[in-house]
């Protein structure tokens, strides 16, 4: 990981949240359900082209750091600072993770 | 144990006793699982809805993902995060199978786990620890773009009420 390539993963992971957080919720309020696809299609799938299509997100390691951490860390970091509970989150986030591994565990048995 | 309502079937199975015992067998099984998943009861149940909820995207992100964008090139990528995240972010947070009671914790954790966690089943723990550096790099850019995006919300918040005020 040299300089230019921490700058470049360090870009591409404050614009997911940073999208996300002003946009998600707008799509929502203005087209309903149908908001999160579009959300979904313009602002994740475009970010992914961005992060892993063209490679913004510089992969250090065999294991995958997807740009999905960047959006996980952002938006707990500004739903914390609009006021929500943290200790509830925290726990919240205790079983997502564990989620988490027993999806990676379930995926490596393609392996 | 349930009431059979085939008479006749029962009789038949009954005269073979190793399926009876069996089929004894299977039905406590089936009792106790009804039995305890109904005891763990609303408040524990929302959590195994997160983990639930936060697997079954991983799975999806982690594999059919890189599967399309392997068939279809950059724009494969694109259909799938609307095809895959659309459907995920319904699942997790437009019906809510993923909880969330206090600050908010998005499905891309459990996504963001599943992708590494992969790896290090798949290649050991040295797979996981080779990537923390871009993992700390790209932590540290995700919150300052999640606190910068709520200075944004701000300036919006003090120009709407400053129109507010003007109108």
């Amino acid at each position: 990981m040299t300089l230019p390539l921490a700058i470049s993963t360090f870009a591409g992971a404050f614009i997911f949240p940073f999208l996300i957080r002003l946009l998600w919720g707008k799509f929502v309020e203005d087209w309903g359900p149908i908001g999160g696809w579009m959300a979904a299609g313009m602002i994740v799938g475009t970010t992914w082209c961005l992060n892993h299509g063209v490679g913004m997100m510089h992969q250090t390691g065999a294991a995958w750091i997807d740009m999905a951490f960047a959006a996980a860390a952002g938006l707990f970091a500004a739903s914390c600072l609009g006021g929500d509970c943290l200790k509830k989150g925290t726990v919240d986030a205790t079983f997502a993770i564990i989620g988490g591994i027993l999806g990676g565990f379930i995926l490596s048995t393609l392996a | 144990m349930t009431k059979c309502r085939n008479r006749e079937l029962m009789d038949f199975l009954k005269n073979k006793k190793f399926i009876n015992g069996g089929l004894h067998v299977l039905y406590s099984i089936c009792d106790s699982a009804k039995n305890a998943l109904n005891s763990l009861g609303g408040a524990q149940m929302k959590h195994v809805g997160t983990v639930l909820g936060s697997a079954i995207a991983g799975i999806f992100v982690m594999s059919v993902w890189g599967a399309f964008a392997g068939a279809y090139g950059i724009g494969g990528g694109w259909v799938a995060g609307l095809v895959i995240i659309g459907t995920m972010w319904h699942l997790n947070h437009y019906v809510g199978v993923h909880n969330n009671e206090g600050s908010w914790v998005d499905m891309a954790l459990g996504i963001g786990v599943c992708g590494m966690a992969r790896g290090m089943f798949e290649n050991g723990i040295q797979a996981g620890v080779d990537s923390l550096p871009t993992l700390g790099i790209v932590i540290v850019g995700g919150i300052a773009g999640g606190i910068m995006a709520v200075q944004m919300e701000k300036v919006s918040a003090e120009r709407q009420a400053e129109a507010d005020k003007a109108a």
